[in-house]
């Protein structure tokens, strides 16, 4: 196998993120990818982007503009590892979004999906525009990580950030990357095993194809 | 939410089925502008996949009469409509499914459920209460009292520890321990394998099993040649499975219905089961449009038939051919010699001249074939009865044997998670380009100019949008626009049971073809999906069974025949139990005739049809496209912008407008990281999950290793059909 070929390994964690239309989704993105503030008009064209961190691969998964009415489709959140559930600090009603409309999606993300609550257009707030508190965006992503092994979690799943200054944006995803991928490679080995959330490419190689496969199904008709 | 649309799109589509997915990310992929819209809560219409709840709720939901459940607002007509425009009202809600039956066929065991388990089951009664008298809500009042009385005793229900709580259970109630010791594999017993499946995740997968996606890259080319003839674009993976004599122990779980509801996200049963033939026009569409991507792919495993009452795997492959114990010698050679004239019949038309236009199975019975051939070559391979022609059973014979080694040991390919996936995936790419997306939500009206052709529609909410074309599934449609003589009906039944069809080592994924002594014209089809199809959790085996509806019979007489021949009568025979079951009858309306009526800028798509396979679709779409957009390539590969990884910020920007920049980068990255949501989902599939929390890392790390093959789709130019 080609170097080429062992570099185009599978995805260790789906990170998908979710909020209300025009709340900054794909500019937090950008921002985290690009390292650059970029103001999109709408999602078209790139809806997925790839991180390597470390030895891991990262699948980091943008809606396509189809969040606007209510139009996701339920295999956006299929085994995702992360969930980065995005509102507007200006604007509550996008706060309450999360809720209403975008966590009965991640039933179908993994069981022990992090959900990252953040806060985006930090830089935008003026005094007196903030509508949501971070007490209780705090206490909103206290509750819906309940399920998981408080333990790991060292900090509430909650950032407050702003795409055009770039504050907070790698903290958050270095977050989500501390929680969702083990640290060493003998913890990977292991913790992967029992976590399907991160797939490994430790045990499963696709590069190594078995031989006595081909041979199996060569068919006798051609 | 939806009342601010745009005004005006270049093309409105009123369905989110496959045909009218591949339609819409087709034109939104040249630059059209698309509303694509559908009137359900889900995607994919009446081609969708739903949890257990899901389809609970969607049998009530066909209980309600007129689209009662969409808000309807009022317009004022007047204001909205230009002079000489008049309105056609349009139905809110399909009728395409009648004689819908859903029950349990197994009792509540009396248990105590943890906390967890009792939240769950509150979940269950909501969607539950649907049915009086349903001893699921009953035992949804048990459990209640019972976990009063756990609480009195003073036990935390909250698991602590596996250990504890199971220590807990048992003292506190007697019942439970019974029924756990009924269990005959301890580490299956019901705590164990919830708190399993808290720490884990989804569907565990087991055995060795074939997973295929689907990708185009190019890089791969490699391992693909070194696999030899078989094409280059498979790509298989076989590992060991060393877990698999820890599997063969596991015995079948006696399963009760809320222990079915508690794992009820893990089911994805389909409405319209669609398998593909792995070298049939959907596959070839997923690869060149590079819509695979989004999906991931099992090869169907084996294909049984019903010989002389008895269960047999079908040969298909070399392989399977010659190690078959059902054929003799002279017979391997008499039905290789067959398949081989098949797969270019057309070279040698005096072999069958005389028999075009005359039945199939005239043909083989004039290649003197024995009866098992007979048998094989006509209900397993062309699956054709013997209305069938000599022209049709010939081309289905060679398209199966075409598809047959592309990927695994069958011709078949079923998509993980459902065939629900596929038009999803298509939406994606619709959304991806711009396309608009609206559920729950549909248009009330269509508006018509003088001449009779369509200006846009009326939505529910209220608002006018215009629009050049109008495409809508046909129960989208005015009465006025469908000529009333196409109502035809399919038979259908899910059926969860607690084992496979054969007890097998392995996941096998198989297909059946059966012949019914009522009316051998309308065979039924039979799927069975084991748990690691993502179809159901483990434990659980999903069948699905299709047959045309016959004029005067039930749907269960309809498929009375299949449920007596392949499962469990008595308590003594080892056939599959069957633990739950939904039957139903679906309109189909394959062949839309196109009533005079019809504005000429709008246009009808035929729902599912009794077709196995999902390639009639595709050619409706495409037929439609080139008739609307003469000239347009039809979903040519997308320029991956999905996988672009940024690399230079200026060059980033400028391909962010300009699709041509777009494919250089793509191509550019592609090199170094093309890695895509098939992958990480194929990776996902290719896990086996640990049965008990407790094993240590490394024995982890084995049954980590599963697998038969797991299989890559690529696009190559000689993946078609390579000659002998």
């Amino acid at each position: 196998m080609t170097a080429s070929s062992a570099d185009k390994r599978k995805a260790d964690l789906k990170v998908i993120i979710l909020g209300d239309f025009a709340v900054g989704k794909t500019s937090l993105i950008c921002r985290y990818i690009e390292g650059k503030f970029r103001a999109h008009e709408t999602t078209i064209g790139a809806a997925f982007f790839l991180k390597q961190w470390g030895s891991y691969n990262v699948a980091v998964w943008d809606t396509a503009g189809d969040e606007k009415y209510t139009g996701l489709q339920s295999f956006y959140c299929r085994n995702a590892g992360a969930a980065i559930l995005a509102f507007d600090l200006n604007h509550e009603s996008s706060f309450e979004s999360l809720w209403a409309r975008f966590l009965p999606l991640l039933d179908n993300a993994n069981e022990d999906c992090l959900k990252v609550v953040v806060g985006t257009k930090l830089d935008m707030l003026q005094p007196g525009s903030r509508e949501v508190t971070q007490e209780e965006a705090r206490r909103f992503a206290r509750e819906i990580n309940s399920n998981l092994d408080q333990k790991k979690l060292d900090r509430d799943p909650y950032f407050e950030t702003s795409s055009k200054t770039g504050m907070n944006v790698t903290e958050m995803f270095e977050f989500i990357y501390q929680y969702c991928l083990p640290l060493s490679e003998d913890k990977k080995i292991s913790s992967l095993a029992t976590k399907r959330t991160s797939a490994s490419t430790s045990t499963v190689d696709l590069n190594k194809p078995a031989v006595s496969a081909p041979q199996r199904t060569k068919c006798c008709f051609r | 939410m939806a009342a601010d649309l745009p005004s005006e799109f270049d093309v409105i589509v009123l369905g989110t089925g496959m045909p009218e997915s591949i339609f819409a990310a087709a034109c939104s992929r040249i630059g059209q502008t698309v509303l694509h819209i559908d009137r359900n809560d889900h995607y994919s219409g009446d081609w969708s996949s739903f949890s257990l709840n899901g389809i609970q709720k969607w049998v009530e939901q066909q209980k309600i009469s007129c689209g009662d459940d969409l808000e309807l607002s009022q317009t004022d007509e007047a204001s909205i409509l230009k002079e000489g425009e008049y309105l056609l009202k349009m139905p809110l809600k399909a009728h395409n499914f009648k004689d819908i039956k859903i029950k349990f066929h197994i009792e509540d065991k009396e248990e105590v459920p943890t906390k967890q388990e009792f939240h769950a089951q509150e979940k269950v009664d909501l969607c539950f209460s649907e049915e009086k008298g349903n001893p699921e809500v009953e035992s949804g009042r048990k459990d209640e009292a019972n976990e009063k009385q756990l609480e009195n005793i003073g036990v935390d229900p909250l698991p602590v520890d596996t250990n504890i709580n199971n220590n807990a259970s048992q003292t506190s109630n007697e019942t439970q321990l019974q029924d756990f010791s009924r269990d005959e594999n301890q580490s299956q017993s019901p705590t164990d394998q919830k708190l399993s499946s808290d720490k884990e995740t989804e569907n565990p997968t087991e055995a060795p099993y074939t997973s295929v996606s689907v990708d185009d890259s190019d890089k791969r080319t490699m391992e693909g040649n070194a696999i030899s003839s078989c094409e280059a674009q498979l790509e298989i993976e076989n590992k060991e499975d060393m877990s698999s004599a820890n599997e063969n122990e596991k015995k079948c779980k006696n399963w009760s219905p809320s222990e079915i509801q508690k794992e009820w996200r893990k089911f994805n049963l389909d409405l319209s089961p669609k398998v593909l033939y792995c070298a049939g026009d959907m596959v070839e569409l997923l690869i060149t449009s590079d819509i695979a991507k989004y999906c991931e792919f099992k090869t169907v495993t084996r294909v049984l038939t019903l010989l002389n009452g008895k269960l047999e795997k079908v040969p298909c492959s070399r392989a399977d051919v010659f190690s078959s114990k059902l054929v003799s010698m002279l017979e391997k050679r008499m039905l290789m010699k067959f398949l081989t004239f098949c797969m270019d019949y057309e070279k040698q038309p005096e072999e069958y001249l005389e028999y075009l236009g005359k039945p199939f199975s005239e043909f083989l019975a004039s290649k003197k074939l024995s009866e098992n051939i007979k048998h094989f070559v006509q209900h397993s391979i062309s699956m054709t009865t013997d209305k069938d022609t000599t022209d049709e059973g010939l081309r289905k014979t060679k398209k199966f044997l075409q598809s047959l080694s592309r990927y695994g040991n069958t011709a078949f390919l079923w998509a993980l998670y459902g065939s629900g996936e596929l038009p999803q995936s298509f939406c994606r790419m619709c959304a991806v380009f711009g396309g608009v997306y609206c559920l729950h939500f549909t248009a009330s009206q269509i508006i018509l100019n003088k001449e009779g052709r369509c200006q846009g529609i009326i939505t529910t909410a209220g608002q006018r949008i215009d629009c050049k074309w109008l495409v809508m599934e046909s129960s989208y449609s005015p009465k006025e626009f469908v000529s009333p003589t196409n109502s035809r009906y399919i038979s259908r039944a899910i059926l969860l049971t607690d084992r496979p069809l054969l007890p097998t080592d392995s996941q096998e994924l198989s297909m059946l073809c059966l012949p019914c002594p009522d009316d051998p014209y309308r065979p039924i089809h039979v799927l069975e999906l084991p748990p690691g199809s993502m179809a159901a959790p483990q434990g659980i085996y999903v069948f699905h069974l299709t047959r045309l509806a016959g004029d005067h019979a039930s749907v269960d007489d309809d498929l009375s025949f299949a449920v007596k021949a392949l499962f469990k009568e008595t308590e003594d025979d080892d056939k599959p139990k069957v633990l739950w079951s939904l039957y139903f009858r679906q309109n189909y309306t394959s062949q839309v005739e196109r009533c005079a009526s019809v504005p000429e800028n709008v246009f009808l798509m035929p729902g599912p049809g009794p077709e196995i396979d999902a390639d009639a679709p595709v050619h409706v779409a495409k037929d439609l496209f080139h008739k609307l957009y003469p000239g347009e390539e039809f979903l040519p590969k997308a320029p991956n912008p999905e996988d672009i990884i940024y690399i230079d910020n200026s060059e980033a920007s400028a391909s962010g407008t300009n699709q041509s920049d777009f494919k250089e980068q793509s191509d550019d990255t592609g090199k170094t990281q093309d890695l895509d949501a098939s992958k990480l989902q194929s990776n996902e599939v290719v896990y086996a999950e640990p049965s008990s929390n407790d094993q240590s890392a490394e024995s982890n790390d084995q049954s980590g290793i599963v697998i038969g093959s797991s299989v890559e789709i690529k696009e190559n130019a000689e993946q078609n059909i390579v000659d002998k």
